[in-house]
């Protein structure tokens, strides 16, 4: 008699453990199913938001850059290619020193680029958010971004000094 | 919905004193069980996606901003590198040719007599090809304008850079931005390069 209680009990025991898994697995199945395809739903509403603000604080900042690169290289390629005054020799060490300003630029861009990826700047974004300002936001997000574009103010000063040589 | 199709395959049991059909136990608890369990499902899959929608609405903007960031400041970069070089190489012709009003050569007669190797001119068409492509830069948007298409107009600048380097005989390799061409350093006049620009128009077009 004993061992066939101890049977019921044990058999309900299982059952009972039995039905709270399978309870327990049809509750998460279903919920991370609908999590995941609320969460998609969730970012189309604010996406493109936010990526209308990133575009246009990215584009300040590759703006400045951009001209910075290109008037460097088009006064270095005109002093490649060109005939000028200054003599071999001049125009050698100034090749070499707008050289060297590129390959500055390059490592401020590459720079950037990681600042960019980082959870600090989308946190700090984030946290900066307000619900609906838009202007606000963009703004916001620039100054986000001031100690990442302070390498590019100080690239600015050494490229105009250097651009300053042919004016 | 398959589970209630299959509870009416099985025939109902009748009362053998009034002779009208009954449903037993087991089928009305299996009946309970299956409706029950598909108005779960839903409860479930609801209660997580209102979850979900939070989350993404909270995760949606900030994933946007970095991507957008990425992406305003490598369009951005390129366009701005294009056009300024323009407004350099424009600036250039513009003074060279107050220079020497006969021609818009580069350098003055002396520097030409004393290296005809590098005597070099910028074609008659350089200054109106460099104002239309300036035109054409000075019209990407700063912000992203899904409508102006965006990715179609930095296409067309590109394509028209290479227009702009065949006219001027810069070659395309020490003008180009792509692939960090931009970076690369830029070697002396005495070198190869140098030469490479004395190409005629037609070579400097074969890129």
């Amino acid at each position: 008699m004993d061992s066939d209680w101890a049977s019921d009990v044990n058999d309900d025991d299982w059952q009972r453990q039995v039905s709270e898994r399978e309870w327990q697995r049809l509750q998460d199945d279903h919920k991370k199913a609908g999590y995941r395809e609320g969460v998609i739903e969730g970012k189309d509403q604010t996406m493109q938001a936010g990526f209308n603000d990133g575009f246009a604080a990215g584009s300040a900042i590759g703006l400045r850059v951009g001209q910075l690169v290109g008037r460097l290289r088009a006064q270095l390629l005109i002093l490649s290619l060109t005939p000028t005054r200054t003599s071999e020799t001049e125009a050698d060490q100034l090749l070499d020193e707008g050289n060297a300003l590129l390959s500055e630029a390059s490592t401020v861009l590459r720079d950037l680029a990681h600042v960019y990826s980082t959870d600090r700047v989308r946190a700090m974004y984030d946290a900066s958010m307000a619900p609906t300002a838009s202007t606000e936001s963009i703004v916001a997000a620039s100054k986000l971004l001031d100690p990442a574009s302070g390498s590019v103010a100080a690239l600015r000063g050494k490229v105009e000094a250097w651009l300053h040589q042919f004016a | 919905m398959a589970p209630t199709s299959t509870m009416k395959d099985s025939p109902p049991a009748r009362d053998p004193a009034s002779g009208s059909a009954v449903r037993t136990d087991e089928a009305i608890e299996r009946d309970f069980e299956l409706s029950d369990l598909v108005h779960l499902e839903e409860m479930f899959q609801e209660e997580g996606r209102e979850e979900g929608i939070a989350e993404g609405l909270r995760a949606g903007r900030p994933e946007g901003f970095t991507l957008g960031l990425e992406k305003g400041h490598e369009m951005l970069t390129e366009v701005a590198y294009y056009q300024s070089c323009a407004e350099t190489w424009l600036a250039h012709v513009q003074r060279t040719s107050i220079a020497s009003p006969e021609s818009n050569e580069f350098g003055d007669d002396d520097d030409e007599a004393a290296r005809p190797s590098r005597s070099r001119s910028f074609p008659p068409r350089s200054r109106t090809t460099l104002e239309v492509f300036l035109t054409l830069t000075r019209s990407f948007p700063r912000h992203n304008a899904l409508d102006t298409g965006l990715i179609e107009l930095l296409d067309r600048i590109r394509g028209r850079w290479k227009l702009v380097c065949a006219v001027l005989g810069v070659p395309l390799a020490a003008a180009a931005y792509a692939h960090g061409a931009a970076f690369t350093p830029v070697r002396s006049r005495s070198t190869d390069a140098a030469v490479a620009v004395e190409k005629p128009l037609s070579q400097s077009l074969a890129f």
